[in-house]
């Protein structure tokens, strides 16, 4: 096992071999004690300044990779712009979790139940690298996989500033550090009580975010009526299929991942 | 690396390898405070501290995180020695109990308070949600708050018995100060850095023969210093379980074993300089096994061929209870009065039911923990454990070793609740230290936990019958208990069940039936409640529905069958533990009036329905419930009292305080007899060399026995005080009197305690006064307790939510107020942890799926019920004279039911088998709807 530590992202350029960034270590760590990692090259990036900034600009909202979800889920201006995120950032573990993992690394783990995961792609968020630019759809491959190439580092996350309601509501055996059982994002732009445009999410059915494009394609257009709502989420359910596991069964997370879609949607009217 | 911190304002200057954690970097540097709960999966938050203020967990960060920072723990709150306003909050809220995780609650207090100067209940809660407690039910952490913006625990607190001065009243739990401070107090405090290291190499397989087993790799490794197999382990058989003699469990374990019965059974251990490379050999080991086929369930392990788990040949049952190892049965025992059957055609409406209940753990926040070593020809071993005398004894049984050549000294324990209360992993500590010489220490990870010690899973099958006006006139319980791999407590966890349920009715045809398996699924034991959450769960269900049948209210048929002071418990001769038992008349019973006090709150809760399209309803439940105080006839405890030369006294007991507040009981008892304040006692407990034999602390014994030992030895002290003084004095001793605030005299000339002391302990005085007190009884008082709560149902998601828990309880007397009530949120909380989703789960090969904190959840502060209050209803009993019942057990007895019982109120759906996850609940709701 080795270290290094990067102070500025233009470093990076000087790192030949293929390293694992360390962010706030919360799911490295863990790995430590197995020693699971024994071989690996380990580049702390936990001090580099330019990553832990939270900018609002006119169009767009830029949160640094190594921003904490501490820090997100205290964001005032951010709970207007990206309620979704706020909130899935205060389910995230406890405040010891809380105070040290960070957004980037959340994002590169790619982990099933990444709360941020789902939060972002109704939020419809790029993900910003020191190479590119990349669509949240684009950006997982499956499980703990993603497009990532070798030290290729997130540096951003970029959101639209739009004024949309957006929610996060994840279930889990317990109420704090929790693993979900099923999470759903949520966001809905509405003029007139009529959806303009909706976005859903579903976390932990599957090994990536799954859209409900079906459903959010019912809704569009139509008035938010209690009816609407519960077709649309009759039809969310029916979009994915989520498998057994100790924690529970895959028919028991299909159906609360309706209701969860259903009662966000009663939010928003 | 070299790193600079600030460690508490104190500049530390290091060299580091750069992936080495701050918990451990922390321990070198003797920090106590960071307690490692979990496999460092931050999971269990035991380990924070604050890294430039906020609250972080030392597991999760490593040494170049640190460099340049400031970190806080408890270490540097107290400056001087005088204790921070915090630390002092803590201790007076009476919120630290085993002590393990407040170090941890302290620095999250901090982190808020340092933010804000009043925080809300929301505020709190957020702030506390990763650090988990086991003991506490987290309710009077509210508590510090108050008293932190000024408010006196008097204000919320109640006090008992008007007449007594200390007995009843808030004081400090003797301890408290040691664990707000982190001062060393734990098994893990005291290991010495030349201490070997013990790593088990553990079974793979479920069932399996050890044909081969190869440690030559492993012993060339430096560092390795000694390997234990099953080749020179002793050949002795006994059992772990920690009873009194002759134990009522089977001797059925070996040290190491050629065979194997579990996964996570042991194979080798190997004691190394350090734990990695004690690791890293036992990867050498070469074993080959003779793989067995497995037996999962009670069916396949009572079937007709079925692999045989224990051939017993060899082995011993001190007491015969029923075994029949060729067809895996560990233990049968039945019986009853009256005839269930002329009960059953006599009743209006009749019910049976079935009830399954899974393997559970304990999980204190400090698992299993032991430090020994060999001094002067005597095996010596620190350890985290209930019963120190009862581990003594088991130990010179393996090693053919006179009882007086062991020292058993049990530190402070960091939680039990029956996981300790064996001789878990002194048994093969003991071993390998006896045979190597050398000291060596064992501290168990929390997945190893999970593989050791669980609640066994047990299956109930109930009758009851009624006659129209909710007469009951049977009553049967027939329980079968998967006990894992090896019997500790086999027979007594199941019959207990039995014993603390049909006795609190006056049904006159009861009726019992227990048999005990072995299969190769994790080995089982004490858990608190011991059988009885389980099989009253069962029984009030079966209740529930008999009432439903009747058309009564639950609380109208459970107050026309209760037992009450005066009544003879003619069920209790049946239900031994292995032998005759004894039929007791009731002495004092507060059944009654518990039930009574908590209906005139239940009856204002009014149900609800609320969400979109109704889809959360809520609904009531009630459950009754009692226990034991100790088994009488079988346990005993004894103490020693000490005066000391400034008319102060020492205190020596057996019992084993668990972090519940034992020894606070005891140095309560004999102040109040002694007329002196708490701090005039001080107590040395359980240390097999320099304290007096007691079973150790286990089946609610604690305060009854060992409370009824120093009670004894402080009312001798009294005769003792008054002879002397008499003496001195030169009247008749029927003059002298015990004044309060350590005086002793007649009306016109008193001594004080000093002066006393100075002259008996001179050369012309009579001797130091030092007396004890031995405590042995037929009969002990039954603690008894009814619970309430209001849950509200979500009929889409099947996920419930307890909304308003209300305990009362008859515990005699509580003692010490604050602790008494800690001790049954605590065993509240764990009991909906139990309820609703605390269960092993296993894999195809028996593998335990959810061997941690990240998969196994235990109930954080969130899971606390917003309405959450616990009352007692004092109760007198002769037995008893301030003594008072047990509590801990019993508090665990009534979650369940009580919840089971609202559900249904709520929804209709009967709920029989924990836990009872969200799924089920809804393909309930989904049956009944089809
Ligand atoms: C007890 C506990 C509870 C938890 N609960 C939750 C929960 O409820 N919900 C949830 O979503 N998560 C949860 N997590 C996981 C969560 O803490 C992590 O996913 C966290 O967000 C990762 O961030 P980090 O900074 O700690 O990443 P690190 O552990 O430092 O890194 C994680 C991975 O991401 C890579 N990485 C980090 N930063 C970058 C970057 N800028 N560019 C490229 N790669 C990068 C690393 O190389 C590594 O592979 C929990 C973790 C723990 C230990
Ligand atoms: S040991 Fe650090 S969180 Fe459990
Ligand atoms: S007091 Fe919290 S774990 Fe024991």
């Amino acid at each position: 096992m080795r270290f290094l530590k990067i102070e500025k992202l233009s470093d990076l350029k000087t790192v030949r071999e293929k390293v694992t960034f360390l962010a706030g270590g919360t799911d490295i760590y863990p790995l430590l004690s197995d020693g699971f990692l024994e071989n690996e090259i380990f580049c702390d990036i936990s001090g580099i300044e330019n990553l832990k900034k939270i900018s609002i600009g006119k169009k767009e909202i830029k949160i640094g990779a190594l921003v904490t979800f501490s820090r997100i889920r205290q964001n005032s201006v951010l709970s207007h712009y990206a309620g979704a995120l706020v909130k899935a950032a205060g389910e995230v573990g406890s405040p010891q979790i809380r105070n040290r993992a960070t957004i980037g690394g959340n994002v590169a783990t790619a982990s099933p139940s990444g709360d941020s995961i789902p939060a972002l792609f109704v939020l419809k968020a790029r993900i910003k690298t020191n190479k590119r630019t990349i669509p949240v759809e684009d950006f997982f491959m499956g499980v703990k996989k993603t497009v990532l190439a070798k030290n290729e580092i997130i540096t951003e996350i970029i959101l639209p500033k739009n004024k949309m309601f957006s929610d996060f509501v994840k279930v889990g055996p317990r109420k704090a550090l929790a693993i979900s059982k099923v999470s759903v994002a949520l966001a809905v732009k509405k003029k007139n009580n009529i959806a303009e445009e909706v976005l859903i999410a579903f976390g932990a059915v599957a090994p990536t975010v799954v859209r409900a494009r079906k459903a959010e394609q019912f809704l569009t257009g139509k008035i938010f009526s209690k009816d609407n709502i519960s077709k649309a989420a009759e039809i969310a359910k029916g979009e994915i299929s989520p498998i057994d596991d100790f924690r529970s069964t895959g028919k028991y997370r299909r159906s609360v991942a309706g209701v969860l879609v259903a009662r966000i949607l009663e939010k928003a009217i | 690396m070299k790193i600079k911190f600030f460690l508490n304002k104190r500049k530390v200057e290091l060299d580091v390898e750069p992936d080495k954690k701050v918990l451990y970097i922390l321990k070198d540097l003797s920090v106590n405070s960071v307690r490692k709960g979990c496999d460092e999966e931050g999971k269990c938050g035991n380990c924070a501290i604050l890294l430039d203020g906020k609250l972080v967990n030392s597991c999760m960060l490593i040494a170049p995180q640190i460099d340049g920072k400031n970190v806080t723990t408890v270490e540097g709150l107290s400056e001087n020695g005088q204790l921070d306003g915090i630390q002092k909050a803590f201790i007076e809220a009476g919120v630290v109990q085993c002590g393990y995780c407040t170090p941890a609650q302290i620095l999250a207090a901090k982190s808020l308070i340092d933010k804000v100067k009043k925080p809300t209940k929301e505020q709190i809660a957020d702030a506390f949600e990763g650090v988990l407690c086991r003991c506490t039910g987290y309710k009077q952490i509210y508590n510090v708050f108050e008293i932190l913006k000024g408010k006196s625990a008097k204000s919320f607190e109640k006090e008992y018995k008007k007449d007594y001065r200390v007995v009843g009243k808030l004081t400090p739990k003797i301890d408290a100060e040691q664990f707000v401070k982190a001062d060393d107090a734990f098994v893990e405090d005291y290991v010495p850095k030349d201490a070997l290291h013990l790593y088990i190499l553990r079974s793979p397989h479920a069932h399996a023969e050890v044909v081969s087993i190869d440690t030559s790799e492993a012993e060339k490794m430096e560092g390795v210093e000694y390997i234990l197999t099953h080749k020179n382990s002793p050949k002795v058989f006994y059992t772990q379980a920690g009873q009194s003699y002759p134990e009522p469990s089977p001797y059925d374990q070996q040290v190491i074993s050629k065979k194997v019965r579990h996964i996570g059974d042991r194979v080798a251990a190997v004691a190394a300089t350090s734990l990695e490379i004690a690791k890293a050999a036992a990867k050498k080991i070469k074993v080959k096994y003779k793989v067995l086929k497995p037996v999962f369930t009670i069916e396949d392990a009572s079937r007709e061929g079925a692999p045989i788990i224990h051939n017993r040949d060899t082995s011993i049952d001190p007491l015969q209870v029923g075994a029949d190892p060729k067809r895996n049965i560990v233990c049968r025992n039945s019986g009853g009065i009256g005839d269930v059957g002329k009960g059953l055609k006599e009743a209006d409406a009749t019910v049976d039911g079935f009830y399954s209940t899974p393997f559970i753990q304990h999980t204190p926040l400090e698992p299993h923990t032991a430090y020994g070593y060999m001094k002067n020809g005597r095996l010596v071993i620190h350890t985290s454990v209930q019963t120190p005398f009862h581990v003594r004894r088991i130990l010179a049984h393996i090693l053919n070793l006179p009882e007086n050549k062991i020292r058993i000294i049990k530190e402070k324990v960091g939680g039990g609740f029956g996981a300790k209360q064996d001789c878990g992993i002194e048994d093969i500590v003991g071993t390998i230290v006896y045979q190597s010489g050398k000291p060596v220490y064992y501290r168990m990870t929390r997945k190893e936990e999970f593989t050791v010690r669980t609640r066994p899973a047990m299956f109930m099958k109930i009758k009851a019958g009624a006659k129209k006006n909710g007469k009951i006139t049977a009553l049967s319980v027939e329980t079968k208990a998967d006990v894992g791999a090896y019997g500790p407590h086999a027979l007594t966890v199941p019959m207990n069940g039995c014993s603390k349920t049909l006795p609190l009715f006056t049904c006159e045809n009861m009726s019992y039936k227990v048999t005990s398996y072995y299969t190769n699924n994790v080995v089982s034991g004490a858990y608190q409640g011991y059988g009885v959450p389980q099989t009253n769960f069962a029984v009030q269900m079966t209740l529930g529905k008999l009432a439903k049948k009747l058309g009564m209210k639950y609380e109208d048929l459970i107050l026309k069958n209760i037992v009450k002071k005066g009544y003879r418990l003619e069920i209790l001769k049946q239900l031994g533990e292995g032998r005759e038992g004894l039929a007791q008349k009731l002495s004092s019973c507060g059944l009654e009036e518990c039930i009574k006090k908590g209906l005139k709150i239940y009856r204002t809760w009014r149900n609800k329905t609320s969400g979109a399209n109704g889809e959360v309803v809520q609904g009531k439940g009630m459950a009754i419930m009692m226990q034991g105080s100790g088994i009488p006839g079988l346990d005993s405890a004894n103490a020693v009292m000490k005066m000391i030369s400034d008319g102060t006294f020492m205190l020596y007991i057996g019992g084993a305080d668990l972090g519940t507040g034992e020894d606070t009981v005891a140095a309560k008892i004999a102040a109040e007899e002694l007329g002196v304040s708490q701090d005039n006692i001080a107590v040395t407990s359980a240390d097999t060399d320099t304290t007096p034999f007691d079973k150790g602390s286990y089946a609610s014994s604690g305060t009854f026995f060992t409370g009824s030992a120093a009670y004894k030895a402080a009312k001798s002290m009294k005769e003792r005080i008054i002879k002397a003084t008499a003496k001195i004095l030169g009247v008749k001793p029927s003059r002298v009197k015990i004044f309060p605030g350590g005086k002793v005299g007649t009306a016109s000339r008193k001594l004080s305690f000093k002066e006393l002391a100075m002259i008996t302990q001179s050369g012309s005085g009579c001797g130091q006064l030092i007396t004890s007190g031995a405590f042995t009884t037929q009969v002990s008082p039954i603690p008894y307790a009814a619970h309430f709560c209001q849950v509200s149902v979500n009929r889409r998601t099947g996920m419930v939510k307890v909304d308003k828990y209300y305990a009362v309880t008859d515990c005699g007397i509580p003692i010490n107020p604050a602790l008494a009530r800690g001790q049954v949120y605590g065993a509240v909380l764990k009991t909906i942890g139990h309820t609703f989703y605390e269960a092993l789960e296993f894999g195809k090969t028996g593998k335990c799926l959810n061997d941690n904190f990240t998969n196994y959840p235990i109930p954080g502060i969130k899971d606390v019920p917003e309405f959450f209050e616990v009352d007692f209803v004092e109760v007198k009993d002769p037995i008893t004279p301030y003594v008072g019942k047990s509590i801990g057990e019993l508090s665990c007895d009534g979650a369940s039911a009580c919840i089971g019982l609202a559900i249904n109120d709520a929804t209709g759906i009967w709920l029989d088998s924990w836990p009872f996850r969200p799924d089920r609940v809804l393909k309930e709701l989904e049956k009944q709807k089809s």
